[in-house]
């Protein structure tokens, strides 16, 4: 299983490598662990999180393709869809069972057909467009929602200390 | 295996190179090649069978069976999967395999369809029968006697009916049996249907957080904290012995003491702090209370579980559910040990809530903390451990690791569901698990030992034995509910109404006694002489009130009104309603000297309260909603009936009429009064929404509740507030609606409409009104009003009327300020002119002859004396009324109201101080004994000063009558034009046509010419409903092309700001374009419209039925006939006569002679019965399509349509064509018998059977019988044998998937398929 884990994961490395989106650099975190890879996003334009480059942890199950990573941001950002603790929540993440309340379409979640390109953007369309319907960070939700500028604010504020100037 | 190589080897040589898996993106290879197994395109096209099983596997689905399908996740579209079978297959499978296999799958099948048959029956009408059968047998034993003396069997079909047939035959009896079944499913549907209600309400109950807080009110908490803490250390370390026990809880308390000291400086800093910890408590509180439940849940799961596959036990259980629950999650409790007592309970969530509810989360904190600390730093603990303890350390840190993870996943799986195959997992561990480090956690180890008292695993299977064995079970819970419910009951009910009788009598001798005493019969006898119309209320009291009841205590006592249900039900009723009473008083009687800060210790005394007082809630809340969800509806259906449908529909001399329509099924008109009362409320919230929402200030309104009201909170409301409050709430609100229903339609129908003669408005009643022209009716309304309801256009222009009309009329009133929130100035006063002839006449002159009559108001006396001062002014402006507190939201909580209206100075000053020791009296009285648990969410209190002129409350009332004024113009104007409208079209059309079509002497035109006439005379339903419906289409397309316009004017002035003369060309271009558009658009709404769809399936299945009816008409009349008639086959006969007999029309044939059956056949067919019956076989498999869009519903309705041609075509149209060439025939070699053809052909086909051995046969008739029913058996033989042909070659594909299969494997999808 995690043989046939760890050809796909050097595949998808391959393929990034070859012809990576804009604004997005992946690999794994070390060369004897390709089930831990480090990515950095950059924030999409026209946001608050632009000019920002985010640090990103992905874990990757040993049954991968089979089941989703899962992705965490290291220092975790404030946005909707972001748990507090950094943990994304997408609905790209989640494995087809996971919802039993059917929010989530079977098509919009996870399957072996996705990749870790598709996964870092769908993240890129998630730092541009949370959806506050499913939160994962309730204060985030609530700021977003009703005072928008402030949020914008707390993100600046947090890119700035990120960027260490 | 060769040839299946070989095919893959071509696939690979076919899949380009360079392609990939979706799944693992590898490419092919000689030993794992790729596939391309569904619609799939692009770099996901292709797939290893090996990974594509992987991925199948993980989804737990199992696809090596052959028939079994699965979908791809991305197309879905299926999976092509191939069956491989074995190299030894034969080319044809052995007969005798074929044939063993098949009777053996036949015989399972038939078996299973017999199981079915049986237990339908059993349960369908065994049980009801049962029911009915048991209920008979106690009422005889409890009356002592039968009522069909000496006929036991007799008694138990007949009761105690009215028409008795002196001499049953089994088919009599047959068709009371099945009276009686339907009978008892009714009873035994509401009854289930009370019980599922009250456990429902029961269940909501328990879980609503206000109810524990109820509880503890009453008799406090079972634990102090003390306790509590050292049940919880116990469970903990479960070997620390009781006197560390001891000193670890000083300990505790110290610190906890300290804490907390400091924390009420924090606190005193941070005013906010306590609130947050509260709000934090509460949340534990609810999870608790949650999590308690469900454990205590889980029996009844098991019962549900029951209830699903034979719910035939539902009633003993639920009868008993709500004792039961109680009594089991008790049990639990007394076996096990402390903590899940602790959890179980219900107070847990509310033990910490008073003085503990800190300390316990201190506790909990420092629980955590005390872990921490000593798996990281054990050298240095932070509690100082007593020696015994390091045993329990090295649990902790063994298992440190898992109490997470055990916490997280484990705890939730074991609530929701019980693992079956977990348990051995979960016991072994229990002895050296550490105990978890909070209360929800304890809950996760109650739980755990859930799998061993917990619920059995419901293992029911469908067997012929089986059943039988249910239905035994539900025979007998029956009878044991019965005995519960009625039979017991009843045997004390006749003893309590003998003690009450006798209480009643020595109350009633008393009165009398003191009546006389007190000389008040020389009083009576005066005022029966003196006062007027007193002996005429007397007496009409007398007959009306007094002497029914003694009526029926004389029949009661004497045992004469036996047919009476009430009387039936009186002693029964007398034991629940004593037992309710008593229910009610004891749970007060125990806890009475019991409060929170004296609290219940005793376990059995708190358990028995518990019981009682959740009864007594349930019983409560059940009462409140049953009148606020059935009995108001009802009761509005009923007013509306009396001062709506009586008048308009009967005569005006009746009360109520519809319980005169439904006197085939009286029950029936209960639940159309509901349905009427529902839709009148739904309409009356409508409106207030509308007004609300759109027209009139927010706060106005306050006093009826909105929907988006965060205090709305029913279940809470209805358990804390005292009984008598809601009622008269409740009362008072069921009493405006009937006045608002009685004055505001009844008015207009009773006393206007009669008074001036207004004959238009009274429907015509000569037409007779029956039930079936009542439910036309019911239905033409309902389509009526859904269509009206969903025209914006129509809406909009209502609510246009109603925005005008309220400003008018408020305007008018001088309650623009109040009403609509406009402050006009010239309201805040009045006119004082100098005479009446000023006042009246030259009203405007007067006005003008004051320069500045409102920026310079006077007072009264100033006026009078301005006036003799100056002879040119005619009139000044006197301010008057106030200036006044009011909601400014429609959903402030109920105390801030009370603060509300008081007059206030320019500057929002009070007048006079608010009188806030009176409020809080008045509060106080209303809230009752929970009332301070009550909280009220006070997001959304405020108010504004608005103006009130004086005589506001007239002012007001004014307003309303106002209101009712213009209602009434608009519903009796709109119904005039829709009636006019709808006739008028009417006439202009159908009349000239009728006379093109049928001329102008015809019978059809002169009942058209007359029933257009009397549209004009007399209002008639159908017509103001059409004519409403193709209004409002008219006023729906104005509305579009009004909307347009504006749009048009309002796009056009930046244009022409720009001065671009093209681009306003063009955007008119543009305009005229989306017109067509708009229209292409129309006609598709209209065609994809829900009614349309509706109205399609609709005539679709008319039509299918109508096909259906002519084949089976056709083909089953004639081998009927053929069979009884031709060939005088007896037994038939009976079947027919036992299928009309079903059909309430055709009873009478029951008595009819064999030839006559075989006719029969032909009248049953063309009954409109059987044409309901195939209607709704026919419309209800097509109601699917009613979402899908037009095109597909007729593609799919096409369909069907050209297969019941065909069979049509291959049946009934050669057997009609027989018999118009055999008439023919008939016709010319006998043509002197026959008046004409037609006489013949009805000869032919009916009364050649009739008429009996009288007549000869003729060759043309023998030959019609003969030859169309060897046709149709020929036709039913060659469909056999293609059925056959078909079964043959399924059967043969089973055998070989059953025997030869050998595993799927993957095959590429191809376009052709």
């Amino acid at each position: 299983m995690s043989k046939t884990a760890q050809k796909r994961l050097f595949k998808e490395y391959q393929q990034l490598i070859r012809d990576s989106p804009p604004g997005i650099v992946a690999g794994p975190a070390n060369e004897n662990d390709l089930f831990l890879w480090d990515c950095l996003i950059q924030g999409p334009p026209d946001t608050p999180y632009e000019h920002g480059v985010f640090n990103a942890q992905l874990r990757f199950p040993r049954d991968y393709p089979l089941s989703p990573p899962t992705l965490t941001f290291t220092p975790a950002i404030l946005h909707p869809n972001i748990y507090p603790n950094g943990e994304v929540c997408i609905s790209i993440l989640h494995s087809p069972g996971d919802d039993p309340n059917m929010y989530e379409l079977a098509e919009e979640r996870w399957s072996p057909v996705q990749s870790v390109e598709k996964i870092l953007l769908s993240v890129m369309s998630m730092l541009s467009e949370p959806n506050v319907e499913s939160g994962a960070n309730i204060d985030a939700c609530i700021l977003w929602r009703d005072n928008r500028p402030e949020f914008e604010r707390q993100v600046k504020r947090s890119i700035v200390a990120s960027l260490g100037l | 295996m060769d040839t299946d190589t070989d095919i893959r080897m071509s696939d690979t040589n076919s899949a380009p190179h360079g392609v990939t898996c979706r799944i693992c993106r590898g490419e092919a290879t000689d030993e794992n090649p790729l596939f391309h197994p569904c619609k799939c395109k692009g770099s996901i096209k292709y797939i290893h069978e090996s990974c594509l099983m992987e991925w199948i596997e993980s989804k737990n689905v199992n696809i090596s069976k052959p028939g079994s399908s699965l979908n791809c996740d991305i197309c879905h579209y299926p999976i092509q999967f191939r069956t491989m079978y074995a190299e030894n297959m034969p080319d044809s499978i052995p007969l005798s395999l074929l044939l063993q296999k098949s009777l053996l799958s036949l015989f399972n099948k038939a078996r299973l369809g017999f199981t079915l048959c049986v237990s339908l029956i059993l349960f369908v009408f065994g049980v009801p029968l049962t029911w009915n059968f048991f209920g008979k047998l106690y009422t005889y034993i409890l009356d002592g006697e039968l009522p069909i003396h000496g006929d036991f069997f007799k008694s138990m079909i007949y009761g105690y009916q009215n028409d008795v047939p002196e001499l049953s035959t089994p088919f009599h009896t047959y068709l009371q049996l099945q009276w009686n079944s339907v009978i008892s499913s009714f009873q035994i549907i509401i009854i289930v249907l009370i019980h599922i209600a009250l456990y429902f309400q029961y269940d909501m109950i328990i879980r609503e957080a206000v109810f524990d807080k109820m509880i503890l009110h009453k008799v406090g908490s079972a634990f102090t904290r003390e306790e509590l803490l050292k049940m919880q250390l116990k469970e903990r370390f479960p070997m620390m012995d009781d006197e560390t026990l001891e000193h670890v809880v000083r300990l505790m308390h110290l610190r906890e003491e300290r804490i907390e000291q400091g924390n009420a400086a924090a606190a005193a800093a941070v005013a906010e702090e306590p609130n947050e910890e509260e709000e934090m408590n509460n949340e534990v509180q609810e999870d608790q209370s949650d999590a308690s439940d469900d454990v205590e849940l889980d029996p009844d799961y098991e019962e549900s579980d029951h209830d699903l596959i034979h719910d035939h036990l539902d009633e003993q259980v639920e009868s008993d559910a709500s004792d039961e629950d109680l009594i089991e999650g008790q049990e639990l409790d007394h076996d096990q040990d402390e903590v899940q007592d602790l959890l179980l309970d219900h107070d847990v969530p509310f033990h910490e809530y008073v003085g503990n509810r800190r300390a316990q989360n201190q506790f909990n904190n420092l629980l955590d903390q005390h872990i921490n600390a000593m798996n990281e730093v054990r050298q240095e603990p932070v509690v100082p451990e007593p020696q015994p303890l390091p045993q329990a350390n090295e649990v902790v840190v063994e298992h440190n690791e898992n109490v997470p993870e055990q916490l997280n996943e484990n705890v939730p799986e074991q609530l929701n569901e019980d693992v079956p195959e977990q348990p051995q997992d979960f016991r072994q561990p229990q002895a050296q698990r550490p105990p978890p480090i909070i209360l929800d956690a304890g809950i996760g180890a109650a739980a755990d030992d859930q799998p061993i008292a917990g619920p059995l695993v419901v293992n029911l299977k469908f067997k012929l034995l089986s059943v039988l064995v249910y239905f035994v079970i539900a025979v007998v819970s029956v009878c044991l509910y019965l005995s519960i419910s009625y039979f017991f009951p009843t045997l004390i009910g006749y003893g309590l109404i003998k003690v009450y009788m006798w209480i009643f009598k020595v109350i009633f001798s008393a009165l009398t006694y003191l009546f006389h005493l007190s000389k008040l019969d020389i009083v009576y006898s005066f005022a029966l002489q003196y006062v007027p119309y007193f002996a005429v209320v007397t007496e009409w009291v007398n007959n009306n009130f007094i002497a029914v009841i003694i009526r029926h205590c004389h029949g009661y006592t004497q045992n004469t009104m036996r047919n009476k249900f009430i009387i039936r039900a009186a002693p029964c009723l007398a034991t629940y309603l004593t037992a309710i009473s008593i229910i009610c008083s004891s749970s007060g009687w125990i806890s009475r000297g019991f409060s929170r800060e004296n609290p219940m210790k005793n376990r059995s005394r708190r358990f028995a309260f518990q019981v009682l007082f959740v009864m007594k809630c349930t019983l409560k809340v059940f009462t409140l909603f049953f009148i606020e969800l059935l009995g108001f509806p009802m009761f509005a259906g009923l007013m509306l009936d009396f001062s709506l449908f009586c008048p308009l529909l009967g005569s005006s001399n009746q009360f109520i009429i519809l319980f005169e329509l439904c006197s085939e099924f009286p029950p029936l008109a209960f639940a159309i009064y509901w349905g009427i009362g529902t839709i009148y409320m739904y309409w009356f919230a409508k409106y207030i929404g509308m007004i609300r929402q759109h027209i009139i200030r927010p706060g106005v309104l306050f006093f009826i509740r909105s929907p988006d009201d965060p205090n709305i909170k029913i279940l809470h409301d209805s358990l804390i507030h005292p009984m008598n409050i809601q009622l008269s709430r409740l009362c008072l609100s069921i009493f405006i609606y009937a006045v608002f229903i009685i004055v505001g339609f009844g008015f207009h129908t009773r006393v206007l409409f009669p008074m001036i003669n207004f004959k238009i408005l009274i429907p015509d009643t000569a037409l007779s009104l029956s039930s079936h022209s009542l439910y036309s009716y019911l239905v033409v309304f309902y389509v009526a009003k859904n269509f009206i309801e969903s025209r914006q256009g129509v809406k909009f222009y209502i609510r246009k009327y109603w925005e005008r009309v309220f400003e008018v009329s408020s305007s008018k009133l001088r309650l623009s300020s109040f009403i609509v929130s406009k402050d006009i100035p010239t309201e805040r006063g009045h006119i004082i002119y100098r005479n009446w002839y000023y006042k009246f006449f030259l009203s405007k002159n007067a006005k003008w002859s004051n320069p500045d009559l409102f920026s310079d108001p006077k007072t009264s006396d100033q006026a009078q004396a301005l006036f003799k001062e100056q002879s040119t002014v005619h009139a000044y402006f006197i301010p008057d009324g106030i200036l006044m507190r009011v909601p400014s939201s429609d959903i402030i909580s109920r105390n801030y109201v009370q603060t509300l209206f008081v007059p206030v100075t320019k500057s929002d000053k009070l007048l006079k101080p608010l009188d806030v020791e009176r409020i809080k009296e008045r509060n106080k009285r209303n809230a009752g004994e929970f009332g301070y648990l009550d909280e009220q969410s006070t997001e959304f209190d405020g108010y504004i000063v608005v103006y009130t002129p004086p005589n506001f409350r007239m002012r007001y009332t004014l307003l309303i009558a106002l209101v009712w004024l213009f209602a009434s113009i608009l519903f009796i104007a709109s119904a005039l034009v829709c009636q006019f409208s709808f006739n008028t079209l009417l006439g202009a059309t159908a009349l000239p046509l009728s006379i093109l079509i049928f001329g102008q002497e015809s019978i059809t035109f002169e009942k058209l010419k007359q029933f257009v006439f009397t549209g004009f005379r007399s209002l008639n339903i159908y017509l103001v409903c059409f004519g409403g419906m193709i209004l409002s289409i008219f006023v729906e397309a104005y509305y579009k092309y009004d909307l347009q316009t504006r749009r048009l004017r309002e796009h056009i002035v930046p244009v022409v700001e720009e001065e671009n003369q093209n681009e306003e060309v063009i955007e008119v271009e543009q305009e005229l374009n989306q017109n067509m558009v708009d229209f292409r658009a129309l006609a598709n709404d209209i065609v994809q419209n829900f009614f349309f769809k509706f109205f399609l399936l609709v005539g679709y299945a008319a039509l299918i039925t109508l096909i259906r009816l002519l084949n089976l008409f056709v083909i089953v009349g004639q081998l009927c006939s053929f069979l009884i008639g031709y060939l005088d086959f007896k037994k038939l006969n009976l079947l027919v006569v036992g299928i009309s007999a079903m059909l309430p029309k055709f009873s009478d044939y029951s008595t009819v002679d064999s030839k006559l059956a075989g006719i029969s056949v032909y009248s049953i067919i063309a009954s409109s019965g059987m044409f309901s019956i195939f209607f709704i076989i026919s419309i209800f498999p097509v109601l699917i399509y009613i979402n899908r869009s037009t095109e597909d519903i007729l593609k799919e309705l096409y369909k069907n349509i050209k297969k019941a041609m065909k069979f049509t075509f291959e049946t009934s149209i050669p057997v009609i064509l027989m018999w118009v060439l055999f008439s023919i025939f008939e016709y010319s070699t006998n043509s002197h018998q026959y008046a004409s053809f037609k006489v013949a052909m009805r000869f032919l086909l009916f009364d050649r059977l009739l008429i009996g051995n009288g007549i000869t046969w003729t060759i043309p008739q023998h030959l019609f019988y003969l030859s169309s029913v060897s046709y149709l058996c020929l036709v039913g033989g060659w469909h056999l044998v293609s059925l056959l042909m078909k079964l043959f070659g399924v059967a043969v594909q089973e055998v070989k998937d059953e025997v030869y299969a050998r595993g799927r494997a993957l095959e590429n999808f191809s376009d052709n398929e």
